[in-house]
């Protein structure tokens, strides 16, 4: 009789554990259930944030539940990469990937993690970087500024924004492609790429690299030159300043994106439907639009395509910055 | 842009839809920002996400609203429970709160609000008129400039310190040092991390303030058993002649300088706030007879007007350049980027309708705040005096989220708690606290300039006059601050 009880206990056991596991793995016919919290590991308002809002608003109506964004700015994206990383792979904690928390980590020595142990979902959208000289310097050209800084490097002053942002691997990009020795040019030390911009603008430095929209403002002005743009893309409010293709310098190219990445060990069903959501509302009209705004196209990759061609940024990456002797 | 532009604009706010905006806006900032420990960081933080569903102009009506709302509603916890939900609030803690023990809180309430309505409006002006031709003021301002300044700025510590200028030195150094923690800006190298991740984020500056005002004054009122908010009486909210007078000269001033030195990058209200606190104190003592430290209008005027000129001012490079002079400004910038309007030149000629009804709704919010806080000043007032049972908690748990919500960190919230002890131990030995913010905020925009400057080229400080003439200002400041300290001296001598 005991015996009897004991087992039916135990079987009622065995019973809730499975149905609680049976609630724990979701899968991809009933997922998402619930809202999505979406990190972004930067301060709310650059482009990766515009983009991440943008991405998150038409992603919450491709899934039917809210996807919220969530700032958790610092430390090199190390702060927003980790909290997603240490959260349940379930799908309802994803990341606003790009290069500064992804490729560029591979090359910290702080960052206390394995950067590619993620899942890498979708990359959504990626934009070109825009070289800038000043309104009134004396070089008014991409040829006049390589031979200036070629000539003089030690007197040649760059915008540096802590080495952990693909605007800085654009002008590592620019110095190396240029035969310009990037160890002796003066790199000044900004917070972001606005900054820079507006230094740029006003005279106090030579030369900067950014993300294409930040320089929108200041080159309506015409305090700010833009030089030309990297890759083979135009952007349609720097109208009139070449790519660094038609420069004949193709191989400047440093793009940056945005994507989405989730914690290790995302079940591959689930990774395969949110990867599906992202690719469809990337050529969302709304989404392109606002995408544009901030100087970013349409660009999916997914999958084990979207990993390697991390890994492969991660390597062009460390090759730069070998240049200044120093990782980051 | 000329009067009819403005006209179309003010035609513009006043649909109804839009007015409703504005006022819901007003509303919703200045309830957030009433809970003690929280400002305009948590109220933007809070409140940004709804904005996304609006049109350009309406989206920055409404967070302009809410940025007002929570800085006039943030005066109004600083001066009744000395909890500032800000660093701009601060002096307004440090005048407005012995006022409320005095039973004068309406009328501390009323000059804060007078004094941010009057810098409001004369701030909107200056946008609209003087605004276009000082834009290029942003791009004079370069690194030995703002170092010029940061140098400045520093000396008005003296000003801040009651009693003993080197332990007000002490502590902003101590400021100082904190902000330093987290990686380096150029290198990346880990300060005073000892290997946490949490640490190498850095600290920020809204949960160490929450932290050691609001939690610390927590813990005193519990340590102090009869809480003295209970006994505060609120009063009516008209001004005396005298306080008045003297409160409008301080508020004016504050405008002029808060208006100008917000056309600075970087230029925060907070530092602009401070600058106006300590000037003004240092004027009243100048004079002699001064009241500060115990409840002195000018110190409640001054510093809101700075706080709100500047506030309005950081409109002009952004309109202007596309240039954001801090966090806010970035996300209004954001919000406009979005709908695809640049800011830039075109913001006053072919987006003037755009920036016609901003501006106009600059004055509708100025006016609904006004007429939303006077009368509503008596009812924040009660809140002095809700048992500080019901209170103490509340205040808590509002500290908890103002600091949670700065970066949506779990670490702030320790941060803050940690800060709280620390404040309430710093004042049991007499150290004061307002020092050691402001070398929190000024440390890292001095590192900033000064390795900047000597990157670029040191001999950039000479060809500078503007960081010259700030040179020779902080000088001055630390002559005059001396002669003041010996004729104290000298006086207490007499005295003895």
């Amino acid at each position: 009789m005991r015996a009897t009880a004991l087992r039916a206990a135990a079987a009622l056991c065995a019973a809730a554990l499975l149905t609680s596991c049976a609630a724990d793995a979701e899968t991809a016919g009933t997922y998402p259930s619930r809202s999505i919290d979406y990190v972004v590991p930067f301060a709310a308002g650059g482009s990766t944030d515009i983009a991440a809002r943008a991405g998150a608003e038409a992603l919450s109506d491709e899934l039917g539940v809210p996807v919220n964004v969530v700032n958790q700015p610092g430390a090199d994206q190390i702060i927003g990469v980790s909290t997603v990383r240490t959260s349940e792979a379930d799908g309802y904690t994803l990341l606003a990937d790009g290069a500064g928390s992804s490729s560029i980590q591979g090359l910290l020595p702080y960052v206390p993690y394995d950067w590619t142990d993620r899942t890498f979902v979708a990359k959504f959208a990626e934009g070109p970087h825009v070289y800038v000289v000043g309104g009134d310097s004396p070089y008014q050209d991409f040829d006049a500024v390589v031979e200036a800084a070629r000539s003089d490097p030690e007197n040649f002053t760059v915008g540096w924004i802590g080495g952990s942002s693909t605007s800085d691997f654009a002008t590592l990009q620019f110095l190396a492609g240029n035969d310009i020795d990037a160890a002796k040019v003066k790199r000044v030390p900004f917070r972001s790429s606005g900054e820079v911009m507006r230094a740029v603008a006003a005279g106090d430095i030579d030369f900067g690299a950014g993300g294409a929209s930040s320089a929108f403002s200041l080159a309506g002005t015409g305090k700010l030159r833009p030089i030309a743009l990297t890759g083979t893309q135009p952007i349609d409010k720097l109208e009139g300043v070449p790519s660094t293709a038609e420069l004949g310098h193709p191989e400047l190219d440093m793009q940056y994106w945005v994507g989405v990445s989730a914690p290790p060990g995302l079940p591959r069903d689930l990774t395969g439907k949110l990867a599906d959501a992202v690719a469809t509302i990337a050529e969302d009209d709304a989404v392109v639009d606002q995408l544009s705004a901030v100087g970013l196209a349409p660009a999916v990759l997914t999958g084990e395509e979207l990993r390697t061609d991390i890994n492969r940024e991660k390597d062009r990456f460390a090759t730069l910055s070998e240049q200044i002797g120093v990782a980051g | 842009m000329g009067l009819s532009e403005l006209l179309s604009g003010f035609a513009e706010v006043f649909q109804p839809q839009v007015l409703l905006l504005a006022f819901l806006g007003c509303l919703a900032g200045t309830m957030v920002g009433v809970l003690p420990g929280l400002g305009p960081v948590s109220a933007i933080a809070i409140l940004f996400p709804l904005t996304a569903y609006l049109g350009p102009s309406a989206a920055i009506v409404v967070l302009a609203a809410i940025y007002y709302g929570a800085m006039y509603g943030g005066s109004t916890s600083a001066i009744l429970l000395k909890i500032p939900g800000e660093v701009s609030s601060l002096p307004a803690a440090l005048e407005g709160y012995p006022m409320t023990q005095r039973g004068r809180a309406g009328q501390a309430l009323a000059i804060a609000a007078g004094a941010s309505f009057f810098a409001g409006i004369v701030g909107t002006l200056g946008v609209w008129l003087i605004g276009p031709h000082l834009a290029g003021f942003a791009l004079e301002f370069g690194p030995p400039e703002m170092l010029g300044l940061v140098l400045f700025a520093l000396t008005a510590i003296a000003g801040l310190s009651s009693g003993s200028v080197v332990r007000g030195i002490g502590m902003a150094v101590a400021g100082m040092l904190l902000a330093s923690v987290g990686l380096d800006l150029t290198s990346s190298q880990q300060r005073m991390t000892f290997g946490s991740l949490e640490l190498m984020q850095g600290l920020d500056i809204v949960p160490v303030m929450i932290g050691l005002f609001g939690v610390a004054e927590v813990l005193r009122t519990l340590e102090r058993g009869t809480p003295s908010a209970q006994a505060a009486k609120v009063g009516g909210f008209l001004p005396t002649r005298d306080e008045f007078r003297r409160s409008a000269g301080a508020a004016g001033r504050g405008t002029v300088t808060g208006f100008l030195l917000g056309l600075i990058p970087g230029m925060l209200p907070s530092t602009t706030t401070f600058l106006s606190y300590a000037s003004e104190r240092r004027r009243a003592e100048r004079k002699g007879g001064s009241r500060f430290g115990t409840g002195a209008v000018e110190g409640i005027g001054g510093p809101e007007a700075a706080n709100n000129a500047t506030a309005m001012s950081g409109f002009v490079p952004l309109f202007s350049l596309g240039i954001p002079t801090g966090p806010t400004m970035a996300l209004i910038m954001a919000a406009l980027m979005v709908y695809g309007v640049v800011p830039g030149p075109t913001m006053f000629t072919s987006d003037a309708d755009i920036t016609a009804a901003v501006i106009a709704s600059f004055f509708v919010a100025n006016v609904i705040l006004l007429v939303l806080n006077l009368p509503l000043a008596g009812l924040w007032a009660k809140i002095a005096n809700v048992p500080y049972g019901v209170l103490g908690p509340i205040i808590i748990v509002c500290c908890g989220v103002g600091a949670y919500t700065a970066r949506n960190s779990v670490f702030d919230i320790v941060v803050c708690l940690v800060a709280g002890v620390a404040g309430w131990a710093m004042s049991k030995r007499g150290l004061p606290v307002a020092p050691f913010v402001m070398g929190f905020i000024l440390g890292p925009m001095l590192e900033l300039s000064l390795r900047q400057t000597v990157a670029i080229s040191p001999a950039s400080l000479v060809e500078s006059p503007i960081f010259l003439c700030f040179a020779a200002a902080a000088l001055v400041s630390v002559g005059l601050a001396y002669r003041l300290h010996r004729r104290g001296v000298e006086k207490v001598d007499a005295n003895a």
